[in-house]
C-alpha cells in the first residue's frame, strides 16, 4: 500500500486538473473492477462486486495549490489560492508552476499577518516572455513540488497526504474486497477544495445504501494543542468518524453501527466533531443514498507541504471498510 | 392550544434527535398517514383530494442544543454548539444532558467577587458541572451525547408565554391544529422537518420526493425586543408575519395579504432582502423550483433557554392558513 | 441596440416582471419554445440542431434594495445583492411598482463632527427621504438606481449593466439566429445568490453551459498597476476560474482558437474573483463543462457604470462564433 501511496502523493492535482492522479487510479484499479467510467465533470467511477447493497467509497483526488494570476516584467509570478493555503507556512515552500517548472515562494512583506497576495514565486525567470515560452502564464496551475519521507516508526512525511492518503486507503479497500457480494463502487471526486463541488456532482445521480467518504481530520498531538480538550484526533490512534461537522451530523443508530464492527475486528476508533465539511456533505442530504458516514484519517500540519500521518491508521482504516463492507454483505444474505 | 403546545415544547428534540418531538406531533395531530425518512423527517397526509393543488407546510422540530466534546478528569462536561447560540444566555442555567439516562447540569460560573472581567466565554470554552465525576459519567455521557435546554414553560402577562424552543414548537403547533381543522379537505401534506438549525437539511432530502404546487413554511421570527430597533423585528401581537422578498412568491404573498384581510386575521408584512433564514430558502430552489410563501410568529429572545411568545400570534397564523388553502384553487389560478 | 431600453428597466432580484415582458417581446418570432418557470427564469430555444447542446445564461436582475421600515417620509432599506453602502449617500432612487422617486440622505458637510467625514456611514444608519409619506410604498417595494442611460464616442454609461448588457447580448445572437441546438435562459435572482440558476439547470439538458455576464474592468483609478485586469476597450473577457466555477479548459481553449480565427481580442479575467450562474450550471446532472464570458465595465454595481460599446459587439460575435465551434463538438 504505501508505495501507492507513495505514488499518489508525488502526483501533481490541483483542483480542477487531477488527471494524474485518475491515471494512476485507472492503471492502479483496472485489473479488481469490471467498469470504470467518468462523469462530465471528471469523478472517475469505479465498479466492482456482486448484486447486493450498493457501497460506495467516495475520497477526493484533488490537491489544494495556485494559481498564477499575473507575471511581473522582471518575472516573478503572482497567484492566487486554489484551496485555503495557510500564507505563512507558505514561505519557503518549493513548488512546480505548470507543467514542472520549479519555484520557491517568497514574500515581499515581512510580519505575522501575511496574505497570499504578498507572495510571489521565483522560478528563475528573468522576465515574462520566457515564461511565455513555456507556456506559463495567468491561469497555470501551481502544486507543492514532491517530497515524500519516511520518517520514525509508521510515521510518513510528505505533501498532499490531504487527501491521497483517502485514495489510497479507497484503492486498497477495492483490491481486498474484491469479491464481496455487494454491489462495490468506488467514486474519486475532483475540486472538493475548492467547494465539495465533486460530490455535489455525485449526490445528483448516485444511488447507494451506504457512502463512506474517506477524508483526513486535524491531529493535534503536538506542541501545537492548546489545550487536551479542544477536540482533536492523535496520531496512531484509528481512523476517526464524524459526529459532527457543518454539514453532517451522524445519526445514532449508525454510529452504533460502525462501532460494533470496529470493536468486533479490534479496530481503535476515534471521534471528530468539528467545523468545515468533506464530500460526505451533500452526499448526506442527496436523494439516492441512504447512510452516509465520514471516515477520516488523523493529520499532522494539514494544508501544508509537509503533513505527517500514521501508516497504521491508513491500515485500520482499510481493515474498518472491509469489516462494514462484510458486515453490509452478511447482513443482506440473511 | 397551551397544554398541547407545552407537550411539545417539553420534547427533547435538538437537532440530529428530534424522535421525541415526532412522537408528540404524532398525538397532537390529526393524521391518517405518515412515514419517516432517513434524515428523520416526519411526513404526515390526511386523505386528500387528488384534483386540488398540492400544499406543503413545513414547520421544523428541531431546536438548537449541544454535543458533549470532551469531559475532563474533573468531570467537567465541554460542548460545541448545535446550532447558533449566543453564551450569554448560558452562564449558570441548567442543561438537560440527554445521555444513556437524562441528567442535569449547571454551566459553571465564577463568583462575582472573583471575576477579573466582563468578558463571557465562548461556548466551546464553557463547562457543564453534572455534580458527578468522570468515572460515575462513564457509562451516561460519551462524546457526541447531545445536550438541550431544560423544559418549561410558563404564561407571562395577557397572552404571552415563555419557554424554550418556540422556535419553531409554534410552527409544529400550528401544523398540528391545521390538520384538526382541515381534516381530509383540500391536498396538504404537513412536513415536519428536521436539521433547520443547522442548515435546512431535512428540508432538502424531503424535497427530493415531493413535489408540490405551493410550499409554505411556518416558522418563528424576531420578535420586538428592548435591545434592538431594526425593521427586522416584528411585535408580539402583531398577528401573523407575512414575508416578501426574492425569496417569496410574489403571487402567494398577495394572496396571503388578501386571506388575511378578508378573514379579519391580525397581521403584518415583512421584508427578505436575501433568503430567508428558513427551510424556504432551500426549499424554493429544489424540485424544479417551488412556489413558496413564509408565515412566520414573532419571538423573543429566539435561541435561548427562555423565548417568549404571544399565543394570539399562532392562532393568527392557524387561521390564516385555513383561509389561504380554502383558496388555494385561486392562488394557482393567479398570475405569477 | 437596445442596451438603453434595457438598462432603463428596473427589475432586483425577485421582482423582474417589467425585464422579463421586454426581453419576451425582443426575441418574439425570432426562437421557439418561450417559457417563464415558477421562480420566474424565462427560457426560449433556437430552431436548430447540433452535436452538443449549448445553454447560454444571462441574468435579468440588477443589484438594488428593498423597503424594509417605512417611517413617515424616511424608508429604512437593505441591499439585495452586494452594494457598497459607501456608493448610497446623495443617490437618486426609484421606489416600487409606481417608481416613486426618493434620495438617500447624505448629511451635510457644515454639521461632520471632526473625523467623522472619513468613515462611510453604516448601512443601518441610512435612509431613503421620499418628502413626504407616500401611502403607496410598501414594506417590500423595490428601490434601484435612478440613473439616465448616455452614450457618446461609443462609450455607454447607465445602471444595470450587469447583467442587461448580458441580455443584450444574448438577445442579438437570438436575432441573428443561430444554427445549433441552443437553450436561451435569461434568469432570475443570480444577485440573491445564483438561485434562478440553481432552478433553472434542473429544467434544461445541455453539454456544455455558458454564462454572459458584466464584470469589473479594473483599469481604473485606485486598483495597482499589475491588478489593472481586464480593461475596458480590450474585447470581452473570458473566465479561467472564479470563486463559483473553474471553468472547461475545453470551451476557454475553443472560444480563444474561435478568437485568433476571426481577429476578435479577449483577455482573461483575474482568477478567483466574483461567481455566476455558471457556478450552478456546472454542476447539474453529471455534470456540465461550463464558462464564462462578460464584458469588462467600470464601476459595476454601482449607480452607473460604464462599457464600451465596441466590447459588447466583439463579446457578441465571440459567443455567436463559438457556439458554432462548440456545438460541433470539442
Amino acid at each position: 500500500m504505501e508505495e501507492l501511496l507513495e505514488r499518489l502523493c508525488k502526483a501533481k492535482g490541483v483542483s480542477g486538473n487531477e488527471r494524474e492522479v485518475a491515471k494512476i487510479l485507472e492503471e492502479e484499479l483496472a485489473p479488481f473492477v469490471e467498469k470504470t467510467w467518468k462523469d462530465n465533470f471528471g469523478n472517475l467511477i469505479f465498479e466492482s462486486g456482486g448484486n447486493g447493497p450498493a457501497v460506495v467509497i467516495v475520497a477526493h483526488m484533488d490537491e489544494i495549490g495556485g494559481m498564477v494570476k499575473h507575471v511581473d516584467k522582471e518575472g516573478f509570478l503572482y497567484f492566487v489560492d486554489i484551496g485555503s493555503n495557510n500564507p505563512q507556512q507558505l514561505v519557503g515552500s518549493r513548488v512546480l508552476v505548470g507543467e514542472g517548472l520549479p519555484g520557491v515562494i517568497q514574500t515581499k512583506k515581512k510580519g505575522k499577518d501575511l496574505k497570499v497576495e504578498d507572495l510571489y514565486i521565483d522560478a528563475g525567470a528573468g522576465g515574462p516572455d520566457e515564461l511565455k515560452e513555456l507556456g506559463i502564464g495567468p491561469g497555470t496551475l501551481i502544486v507543492r513540488g514532491p517530497s515524500y519521507d519516511r520518517l520514525m516508526g509508521q510515521r510518513r512525511i510528505s505533501k498532499s497526504f490531504d487527501n491521497r492518503a483517502g485514495v489510497c486507503v479507497m484503492a486498497e479497500t477495492m483490491k481486498r474486497a474484491a469479491d464481496t457480494g455487494c454491489r462495490l463502487i468506488a467514486a474519486a471526486s475532483c475540486q472538493e477544495e475548492v467547494g465539495v463541488r465533486g460530490a455535489k456532482v455525485l449526490s445528483n445521480y448516485i444511488e447507494a445504501d451506504y457512502v463512506f467518504a474517506l477524508d483526513v481530520t486535524f491531529a493535534v498531538d503536538t506542541p501545537q494543542r492548546s489545550s487536551d480538550r479542544d477536540m482533536n484526533t492523535c496520531l496512531g490512534k484509528g481512523p476517526a468518524i464524524t459526529l459532527k461537522d457543518d454539514h453532517y451530523l451522524m445519526r445514532p443508530d449508525v454510529r452504533r453501527f460502525v462501532e460494533g464492527v470496529a470493536e468486533r475486528h479490534g479496530i481503535p476508533l476515534q471521534y471528530d466533531i468539528s467545523t468545515g465539511g468533506t464530500d460526505a456533505g451533500p452526499l448526506y442530504v442527496s436523494k439516492g443514498v441512504s447512510v452516509t458516514v465520514p471516515i477520516l484519517i488523523p493529520l499532522r500540519y494539514m494544508h501544508t507541504s509537509s503533513e505527517v500521518l500514521d501508516l497504521g491508521d491508513l491500515e485500520q482504516c482499510v481493515r474498518l471498510l472491509l469489516g462494514l463492507i462484510e458486515e453490509i454483505d452478511s447482513h443482506a444474505k440473511k | 392550544m397551551y397544554n398541547s403546545l407545552s407537550r411539545l415544547v417539553s420534547a427533547f428534540g435538538v437537532a440530529g434527535h428530534e424522535e421525541d418531538v415526532r412522537k408528540v406531533i404524532l398525538d397532537e395531530g390529526s393524521f391518517s398517514d405518515y412515514r419517516v425518512d432517513k434524515i428523520g423527517n416526519l411526513i404526515c397526509r390526511n386523505t386528500y383530494d387528488d384534483s386540488a393543488p398540492s400544499v406543503l407546510l413545513d414547520a421544523h422540530m428541531d431546536e438548537v442544543g449541544f454535543i458533549v466534546r470532551y469531559i475532563d478528569d474533573a468531570g467537567m462536561i465541554y460542548v460545541n454548539a448545535v446550532g447558533g447560540i449566543d453564551s450569554r444566555a448560558l452562564i449558570g442555567k441548567e442543561l438537560l444532558i440527554r445521555g444513556e439516562e437524562d441528567l442535569v447540569g449547571i454551566v459553571a460560573n465564577i463568583p462575582p467577587h472573583m471575576s477579573k472581567d466582563n468578558k463571557v466565554p465562548g461556548v466551546s470554552e464553557l463547562q457543564v458541572d453534572t455534580g458527578l465525576t468522570k468515572e460515575e459519567l462513564q457509562d451516561i455521557v460519551r462524546i457526541g451525547t447531545p445536550i438541550g435546554y431544560v423544559p418549561h414553560m410558563e404564561r407571562l402577562g395577557g397572552t404571552a408565554v415563555s419557554g424554550k424552543a418556540f422556535d419553531n414548537r409554534v410552527g409544529c403547533l400550528a401544523l398540528c391544529e391545521l390538520s384538526k381543522r382541515l381534516g381530509d379537505k383540500r391536498n396538504v401534506t404537513y412536513l415536519f422537518s428536521t436539521q433547520e438549525e443547522v442548515g435546512t437539511r431535512g428540508a432538502t432530502v424531503a424535497l427530493k420526493d415531493i413535489s408540490p404546487d405551493i410550499a409554505i413554511c411556518v416558522d418563528a421570527t424576531q420578535g420586538d425586543m428592548h435591545f434592538i430597533d431594526s425593521p427586522i423585528t416584528r411585535s408580539l401581537g402583531s398577528g401573523a408575519i407575512i414575508g416578501t422578498g426574492p425569496n417569496i412568491d410574489p403571487g402567494v404573498f398577495r394572496w396571503l395579504v388578501n386571506s388575511a384581510r378578508s378573514s379579519g386575521v391580525p397581521y403584518t408584512t415583512k421584508a427578505y432582502p436575501a433568503p430567508t433564514p428558513t427551510n424556504l430558502r432551500s426549499m424554493q430552489l429544489l424540485a424544479g423550483g417551488v412556489v413558496s410563501g413564509l408565515v412566520a410568529i414573532p419571538c423573543r429572545y429566539m435561541h435561548s433557554p427562555s423565548e417568549v411568545v404571544d399565543v394570539n400570534d399562532i392562532i393568527s397564523v392557524i387561521s390564516l392558513l385555513e383561509r389561504f388553502i380554502d383558496d388555494v384553487d385561486d392562488v394557482i389560478r393567479g398570475d405569477f | 441596440m437596445s442596451l438603453g431600453e434595457l438598462s432603463c428597466l428596473r427589475g432586483i432580484s425577485g421582482q423582474e416582471k417589467e425585464v422579463r415582458s421586454y426581453i419576451i417581446r425582443e426575441i418574439e418570432g425570432h426562437c421557439e419554445d418561450i417559457r417563464t418557470d415558477s421562480i420566474g427564469n424565462l427560457y426560449a430555444k433556437s430552431g436548430g440542431d447540433s452535436k452538443s447542446r449549448i445553454g447560454l445564461f444571462a441574468h435579468m436582475d440588477e443589484v438594488g434594495m428593498m423597503v424594509t421600515r417605512i417611517d413617515g417620509h424616511l424608508l429604512h432599506f437593505d441591499p439585495v445583492g452586494g452594494i457598497n453602502p459607501v456608493l448610497l449617500p446623495g443617490t437618486k432612487v426609484r421606489i416600487g411598482e409606481n417608481a416613486t422617486p426618493g434620495v438617500v440622505g447624505c448629511p451635510p458637510k457644515h454639521l461632520q463632527k471632526k473625523g467623522e467625514g472619513e468613515l462611510s456611514i453604516p448601512l443601518e444608519d441610512l435612509r431613503i427621504d421620499v418628502g413626504d409619506f407616500v401611502e403607496e410604498i410598501e414594506i417590500g417595494d423595490m428601490v434601484t438606481f435612478d440613473t439616465e442611460y448616455r452614450e457618446r464616442s461609443g462609450v455607454a454609461k447607465g445602471k444595470a449593466f450587469d447583467d442587461r448588457i448580458g441580455c443584450q447580448c444574448l438577445i442579438d445572437i437570438i436575432k441573428k439566429g443561430v444554427d445549433a441546438d441552443c437553450t436561451f435562459v435569461f434568469t432570475v435572482q443570480e444577485e440573491a445568490g445564483l438561485r434562478g440558476a440553481q432552478v433553472a439547470s434542473q429544467n434544461v439538458d445541455i453539454d456544455y453551459g455558458m454564462a454572459c455576464e458584466g464584470t469589473f474592468a479594473l483599469d481604473q483609478p485606485g486598483v495597482p498597476d499589475y491588478d489593472k485586469m481586464p480593461m475596458m476597450g480590450h474585447g470581452p473577457v473570458i473566465t479561467i476560474a472564479d470563486r463559483s466555477v473553474i471553468s472547461s479548459r475545453e470551451m476557454v481553449d475553443a472560444m480563444a482558437s474561435v478568437a485568433g480565427t476571426f481577429g476578435i481580442p479577449y483577455q482573461f479575467k483575474r482568477p478567483f474573483a466574483g461567481g455566476t450562474d455558471a457556478g450552478m450550471v456546472h454542476l447539474s446532472g453529471f455534470g456540465v463543462p461550463s464558462c464564462v464570458v462578460s464584458n469588462p465595465c467600470r464601476y459595476i454595481h454601482s449607480p452607473c457604470a460604464m462599457a464600451r460599446l465596441e466590447d459588447l459587439n466583439m463579446m457578441s460575435k465571440l459567443i455567436y462564433e463559438s457556439i458554432g465551434r462548440i456545438s460541433e463538438g470539442i
